[in-house]
């Protein structure tokens, strides 16, 4: 996994890139410390260039929603694409987050 | 039929040249001839040479030959007919009935494939029909139900590791912790035996004071075998919570992503079994119209043989005709016989023209019957048969003709 985070006026962007799996679950989180962070009233994944990623990678993500939602930020996702776009869409994670293509 | 009857030429000889003889022999034959006959009589009188009694007499054998044979032919011919009408009836009733149950069968053929159709669409399960497309958005459903417990299943397993890594580490804190009040027990005991040390050389003055010290000992030889038991207690723990940690790793790491993406291979399966059961259905629909149509096509056909029974009247008709066509050439034989008492016995018998008439009748076995309706003969006589073959048939195939029309 390898990730970029980049915050202004209350809005972080977590950017995810190559792939997202069990192993990643450390540095995941550390990920979630910053969306549970009371600074960010906004958090965007963006996942435009994350090619692979696994069941844990999923339950990663639903974490990630759950971590946001408990201090009332809004979160989103980002262009998903291919594998992983699919696998979100059959997951129907659009009907529990917001999924921007 | 004059064509074809032998002697025409004897028409002109029928003027008698000697009237006044005839009228003497046979006074009443003049009444019976029509003025046109004796028209033409006077006639002819003029352009040709008179013909002796005899010739006449001659002549009037041959008609009334010839009216007796047609007379049987007629009666012979109506009996055909009677035939045929028969044949007709009979066969045509067989048709229609044949028809009759290729139309039931094709109509239990049209209501099997509408219900093969109807079938075709939904599966008897527990006792209840449950159409295809449903049953498809069941398994998606549960696909779909399932898919989320896998992926709420992941989560679990990854907060569950993050809670043992996090025990991991308190339970490394405490190790270190009971690592610390041994240190700080090892400090303790040391402490009272230098205590004890000291009291020693106070001599009496430090008794009591070593009775405390060794106290002191003994208590931190408690703290130290509690620490010691701690230390056990909590490595065991660890020892727990590493293998939980490890345990719960293993599971969470298990990639369940095909068995998400499986549920696009169902959807496909699904979509595909649902495409080719449309085309059945299809095909069967379609089938099922088709019968119909061959149903009512049969129908058609048994309404349309019904054409059998004005053919029948209409024959009978003919018959009705023939008979009184009949009956007036008896009659008229009757009365030449009665107005030509001597001389007539009838007994020239034209039968050449007869049977080549007859040659032209391609059915042995009807030939058969009008030589023995006429001619009172054996109708094996295949001489007199075929003896004039007609062109474009042979006598020598005639039973093989019979056989032939017998197989349709």
């Amino acid at each position: 996994m390898q990730d970029s985070i980049s915050t202004s006026n209350g809005s972080v962007t977590i950017t995810i890139a190559d792939k997202l799996t069990f192993e990643d679950h450390d540095n995941f989180r550390s990920l979630l410390k910053v969306i549970e962070s009371e600074e960010n009233n906004s958090c965007t994944i963006n996942l435009k260039d994350l090619n692979t990623i696994d069941s844990a990678g999923l339950g990663m993500l639903m974490i990630a929603f759950e971590a946001a939602e408990k201090t009332g930020t809004s979160f989103q996702i980002h262009q998903p694409d291919g594998q992983v776009k699919r696998l979100l869409e059959i997951s129907e994670f659009d009907k529990v987050m917001t999924i921007v293509s | 039929m004059n064509m074809i009857m032998p002697g025409n030429d004897t028409n002109v000889r029928l003027c008698d040249s000697e009237p006044q003889t005839q009228q003497q022999t046979q006074p009443d034959t003049l009444a019976v001839n029509d003025q046109a006959a004796k028209d033409t009589t006077e006639f002819m009188n003029d352009i040709t040479p008179h013909p002796s009694d005899a010739d006449a007499i001659d002549f009037l054998n041959k008609w009334l030959s010839l009216s007796e044979t047609q007379r049987k032919a007629m009666t012979i011919v109506m009996s055909e007919i009677d035939l045929v009408s028969d044949l007709m009836e009979s066969n045509i009733s067989d048709i229609s009935r044949k028809f009759q149950e290729l139309a039931l069968h094709s109509q239990a053929q049209s209501d099997q494939v509408s219900q093969l159709a109807d079938a075709a669409q939904n599966v008897q399960y527990n006792g209840q029909s449950i159409d295809l497309s449903e049953i498809i958005q069941t398994i998606d459903n549960h696909m779909t139900s399932m898919i989320g417990k896998v992926v709420d299943t992941s989560k679990h397993g990854v907060q569950v590791v993050y809670a043992l890594d996090d025990v991991t580490k308190d339970v490394e804190k405490v190790e270190a912790l009971i690592g610390q009040i041994e240190a700080i027990n090892k400090q303790t005991g040391l402490l009272a035996l230098n205590a004890r040390i000291e009291a020693a050389r106070a001599g009496d003055a430090g008794k009591g004071f070593a009775v405390v010290a060794h106290e002191v000992q003994e208590l931190a030889q408690s703290v130290n075998t509690m620490a010691k038991t701690m230390r056990e207690e909590v490595s065991r723990v660890a020892d727990g919570v590493r293998t939980g940690h490890t345990q719960i790793k293993q599971v969470a790491n298990i990639d369940l992503t095909q068995n998400i993406l499986v549920k696009d291979t169902i959807r496909d399966l699904m979509d595909c079994i649902l495409q080719q059961n449309n085309t059945y259905s299809k095909a069967l629909r379609s089938s099922e119209e088709v019968s119909k149509d061959i149903t009512k096509d049969i129908y058609g056909v048994i309404t349309r043989l019904q054409f059998q029974d004005r053919a029948k009247q209409r024959l009978e008709n003919i018959n009705g005709t023939l008979q009184v066509m009949e009956q007036s050439i008896l009659s008229f034989a009757t009365e030449t016989q009665t107005s030509f008492e001597a001389g007539l016995d009838g007994m020239s018998r034209e039968d050449d023209w007869f049977k080549s008439v007859i040659q032209d009748l391609t059915l042995g076995e009807m030939r058969e019957r009008f030589l023995k309706a006429v001619f009172d003969e054996d109708g094996g006589d295949s001489a007199q048969t075929s003896a004039a073959p007609t062109p474009g048939s042979s006598s020598s195939i005639d039973d093989d003709d019979d056989d032939d029309i017998e197989l349709f």
